[in-house]
């Protein structure tokens, strides 16, 4: 059903995938560790991001703002447009609390919605706390280089692990020399078909770092469907009061 | 001519003919009747299984049945409707809304079918409201739901508590609602009554964001037999954005359950032909050994044993259209009997087919093309059956018959 | 002396003779057959359904049947297996965890139902390795090895080798997933079954869903059909707290069926009867007719109306016992004949049911009697007409007019 959903980790990698410079002569599997690490480093942020998803007849443009401490905590609300806006999401470990102004109910998602689609995006519900990692499900080797939006980017092969629960047969990455963005990705099936293309362009200042503020997910079996995510803004390393990240806090939040 | 002479010779021997007609009136009205209380139980089993509720024929956007989403509905503009309402065999249709949702209930969370209805229609063609087994059938502009009985009791729920509705809308939009329980009702098959929540149209719309859109129109349809015929005319009079179905592509399963049957069915037609014709065969045979005398006479008198052959014949095929068209007669009101009084199964029995959603009766099919395809079957056979006595005549040993 | 006359009466005529005689073998046989056709219909899906889907009764937590919840577990459920395999009316018995899922591959994914089984169980007693099409059962893979069907396989666009990933709730509601390599794909021929299961391993599942080594539920298989209910009540009675059932009530509409296919037999056989019937009385009618002069003549030479009304019923009723033994005899010939060969009804109409379309007629000896019994009692009733026409007839009148 939802096609893009299973590209969960590197969603996450395009929002904090932004790595200190690059050392010389580093190993595949180093440079997507490199990449995945350095989130670790970061407390919190705090962004706002447009989601659009696209369609062939139709598309959608969602406006959020989101709050993270860790890689166990976070907040979502929407903003827009108005029949959303108000609505929040509260991600806590592996769960899920849905806050529906509309109906005044606090819900926690159950494990059937678990799988559902994220707010009519291509993403599930799952994919907001899912954790899987792509530095230990995979064989990393570096195949070659190339340029792309004028950066020298390395061009990695991963191979999931035979147990590794990940659908892909093969997963192209182009890991910029510099910033380690993840300026491209390509997801492969068995038969080595490609099934999904991720890219991340438009790479500028925002907060104190620099990184991509745009990206794209394209499903290759489904014409003129797409989704994209954009950054507004993000600011790193902000305080947050202790009790924020609650289910109360989540009717309060603007 | 000959027919002429043919018709004099039935008349000259009233009781041969009555028992030959009557051979080929059996046959008939048996055949009918087999067909007919065959036919009978399809009908029973197809209505009861998708009439109440899948309708007979629907129409979708195209694309909607492969993949049923709200994305995929179709605007209930003047266009559609009013060629809808301009094809004869369409009496009414009832526009609906159907998605899937979560249900969520104070102690429990379920996924379900919710149907947006158009409520005075479902009332006036499917009989919804006789269905409300608890509470109160919905009113047009109420925000409140019917539930399925079944969903009711996984859920814990009864009339007055409240339910909040979680699904996806148009184009990607959230969908969320509680609404009251103001009804609970019940279907004859328990997986509906499992996974049915019933919202009015025009809630429904504003639930899942659309206006004035529905993803599928049932059809009620004067005689359930066009069916395809419906789909055909008006899928070519809607165009290509929009997909028309007969009940056979609405479930599959049961058209192929019941194609099998019938396959099977053929047997036991077959086996019935077999003992029908060596009657009419039997009946025939005496009556050649009978007049044996007689064509002996006449063929010593100088007639063409051909032309005594066919008048014979002839005789035969008069007395075999007679015969089924007496059966057809005789058969017609029996069959309407069952039609409108069927016969009801006893209660244990009636308890399981009702748990399977079928009503527990046989009602016989008045449907004209089994009256037709019988009598001429019947026909059929007798005819050939006469082609034994035309031979027969052909090598009658005149001078050696006279004498007997 | 009646009988005598009777006797006679049918080598004179011969021909009429001949065709009551084979219209009531024909008769006989049309009805026994029917029931034969019948019960090898019935047997066939009952056959297809206890061997390929529902075994002869299953064990299960109640309500699990209705949600599949994964902590429905049945308490000792290995213990109540073993006790199960040593009774002398047990093949065998399969204990599974079953579960809905999410199959994902990298094109699309869905839901299915996961059967965690020990495939040597399985085999026996669903023959689930006869019906792999490519691949095999349970050998090549060595870890987290999946069994899917062609048509989940054409779905989800994977082969064998492929890999797959099951997301699923483990016990205490929390999503885990795991990957699975496709060892084999089956065909059962039954569509909604096919699109519905695959099999894995119970080991493997049983570690993806935290649980001990135990199971959702325990499917038998017996010696005979006949004991599926008996032993279903017995286990139901050895554990009130779970839920045994037969295959009858496990199968959605099965009995319905059973009961259905018994009243359509009763009807069908009927309408074969009032045809035989009728086709008797037609001709013991023409019969009688054409012998109008002699039965005058033998009125008019003292035979009294209740001798000569004896005389014709006699003669049928020995027609009819020269027939039922023909009757029998194509019966049981035809019935043998089409019970090895099996009657082919062609494909069209057996799509994606998971029947054969083969059909092997079968009867017990009973129901020939049975059938015997009724075709010759209808011989009989279907006489008393005739002769009573015959003497309305006014024979004494008849021989005048000559």
């Amino acid at each position: 059903m939802f096609e893009i959903k299973k590209i969960g980790p590197f969603v996450l990698l395009f929002c904090f995938g932004f790595a200190s410079f690059a050392q010389k002569s580093l190993s595949a599997k180093e440079i997507i560790q490199k990449a995945d690490e350095v989130m670790k480093g970061v407390k919190s942020t705090r962004a706002e991001i447009i989601i659009t998803t696209v369609r062939p007849k139709w598309s959608r443009e969602m406006k959020m703002k989101t709050w993270s401490m860790g890689t166990k905590l976070s907040m979502i609300l929407f903003t827009s447009p108005v029949k959303e806006k108000g609505t929040s999401f509260l991600m806590k470990d592996k769960e899920v609390w849905n806050w529906i102004p509309s109906i005044e109910r606090t819900i926690k998602l159950p494990p059937s919605m678990m799988m559902q689609s994220f707010m009519g995006t291509d993403f599930t519900n799952d994919d907001l706390v899912k954790q899987s990692s792509i530095v230990e499900d995979y064989d990393h080797k570096i195949i070659g280089e190339a340029t792309i939006e004028g950066r020298k980017c390395y061009k990695i092969e991963m191979i999931p692990h035979e147990d590794a629960a990940v659908v892909w047969g093969k997963i192209l990455v182009w890991v910029s020399h510099d910033n380690y963005f993840q300026l491209k990705v390509n997801f492969y099936d068995e038969d080595e078909e490609l099934v999904n293309k991720m890219v991340a362009y438009d790479i500028k200042k925002m907060g104190d770092k620099l990184l991509p503020a745009k990206m794209e997910i394209t499903p290759m079996n489904k014409k003129g469907q797409k989704t994209i995510m954009e950054y507004l803004s993000i600011e790193f390393d902000v305080p947050f009061k202790e009790n924020f990240f609650t289910v109360q806090n989540m009717k309060r939040l603007k | 001519m000959l027919l002429k002479l043919a018709w004099r010779n039935i008349w000259r021997n009233k009781s041969r003919t009555i028992i030959t007609l009557v051979a080929v009136s059996v046959a008939v009205i048996l055949s009918v009747l087999m067909m007919s209380a065959k036919n009978g139980v399809y009908e029973n089993m197809i209505k009861s299984l998708i009439g109440d509720f899948t309708g007979f024929s629907q129409v979708h956007a195209k694309g909607y049945w492969d993949d049923k989403t709200i994305d995929n509905s179709l605007t209930l503009d003047k266009s559609i409707l009013s060629e809808i309402e301009n094809l004869n065999l369409i009496d009414g249709y009832s526009p609906r809304i159907e998605n899937f949702a979560l249900i969520v209930s104070d102690s429990t969370t379920k996924g379900a079918i919710v149907i947006g209805a158009d409520l005075d229609r479902e009332k006036h063609y499917n009989s919804l409201n006789e269905r409300v087994a608890k509470g109160e059938y919905l009113e047009p502009n109420e925000q409140q739901v019917m539930v399925g009985a079944g969903l009711a009791e996984y859920l814990k729920v009864d009339i007055g508590d409240t339910l909040v509705l979680l699904s996806q809308g148009y184009h990607g939009s959230s969908a969320a609602g509680k609404y009251a329980i103001k009804g609970i009702v019940k279907f004859g098959s328990p997986e509906l009554s499992k996974q049915l929540v019933f919202l009015p149209i025009k809630e429904a719309q504003a639930f899942y964001g659309v206006q004035n859109r529905c993803t599928n129109i049932i059809l009620h349809l004067g005689d359930n037999n066009d069916a395809q015929l419906v789909a055909q005319q008006l899928g070519s009079k809607l165009g290509e954005n929009y997909e028309v179905m007969d009940w056979e592509e609405l479930a599959p399963n049961l058209k192929n359950m019941i194609a099998t049957d019938k396959v099977e069915g053929y047997v036991f037609m077959f086996i019935l032909y077999m003992v029908i014709s060596f009657g009419l065969f039997g009946t025939m045979l005496m009556m050649l050994s009978e007049r044996k005398h007689e064509f002996g006479v006449l063929v010593a008198l100088g007639m063409k044993r051909l032309k005594l052959a066919i008048i014979v014949w002839l005789e035969l095929i008069i007395i075999s259209i007679l015969g089924a068209i007496v059966g057809c007669v005789i058969a017609f009101p029996i069959c309407t009997y069952f039609y409108y009084n069927p016969i009801y199964f006893a209660d244990d029995m009636a308890d399981i087919y009702e748990d399977f959603g079928i009503e527990a009766m046989i009602q016989f099919s008045l449907d004209p093309y089994i009256f037709i395809q019988q009598g001429l079957i019947i026909l059929i056979i007798s005819i050939v059956i006469g082609v034994f006595p035309f031979i027969k005549i052909q090598r009658l040993d005149a001078i050696k018959e006279m004498r007997a | 002396m009646i009988f005598k006359v009777a006797w006679r009466n049918i080598w004179r005529h011969k021909v009429r003779s001949l065709v009551v005689i084979i219209a009531i073998a024909l008769g006989l046989w049309a009805g026994v057959f029917s029931s034969a056709f019948t019960q090898g219909m019935m047997n066939q899906k009952i056959e297809s359904v206890i061997r390929m889907e529902m075994s002869h009764f299953q064990i299960h937590q109640p309500k699990f049947r209705d949600e599949y919840q994964s902590k429905l577990l049945i308490k000792n459920g290995l213990s109540i297996q073993q006790k199960i395999n040593k009774e002398a009316t047990v093949i065998a018995s399969s204990g599974r965890i079953v579960g809905m899922v999410m199959l994902g591959s990298a094109n699309t994914n869905g839901s299915v139902k996961l059967n965690g089984i020990i495939p040597s169980d399985e085999a026996i007693v669903t023959e689930l390795d006869q019906k792999i099409i490519e691949g095999a059962y349970f050998e090549g893979v060595k870890r987290n090895p999946i069994l899917i069907s062609q048509k989940i396989a054409e779905k989800y666009k994977v082969d064998v080798k492929s890999k797959i990933i099951i997301t699923l709730q483990d016990i205490n509601g929390e999503i885990t997933a795991g990957a699975f390599k496709v060892v084999g794909i089956y065909n059962t021929k039954n569509g909604m079954y096919d699109e519905m299961n695959v099999f894995v391993k119970r080991s493997d599942i049983a570690k993806l869903l935290v649980i001990e080594d135990n199971v959702h539920e325990i499917a038998v298989l017996l010696n005979s059909h006949d004991l599926a209910e008996p032993m279903a009540t017995k286990y139901q009675n050895a554990y009130p707290e779970l839920e045994v059932l037969p295959w009858m009530d496990l199968s959605t509409g099965m009995r319905m069926m059973i009961e259905m296919m018994d009243t359509y037999t009763l009807i069908i056989v009927g309408i074969i009867l009032i045809a035989l019937m009728f086709s008797i009385i037609n001709t013991m009618l023409m019969a009688v007719l054409e012998r109008v002069k002699e039965i005058g003549m033998l009125m008019s030479i003292g035979m009294s109306k209740p001798k000569v009304f004896f005389m014709i019923l006699i003669e049928t009723v020995c027609l009819t016992f020269l027939g039922a033994p023909l009757g029998l005899l194509l019966s049981y010939t035809s019935i043998t004949y089409f019970g090895h060969a099996g009657i082919n009804l062609g494909s069209a109409a057996y799509q994606d049911l998971g029947f054969s379309n083969i059909i092997y007629p079968s009867l017990k000896y009973g129901e020939y009697i049975d059938v015997s019994i009724m075709v010759i009692f209808m011989a009989i009733l279907a006489a008393i007409y005739p002769a009573i026409k015959a003497l309305r007839l006014k024979p004494v009148e008849a021989i005048r007019k000559i």
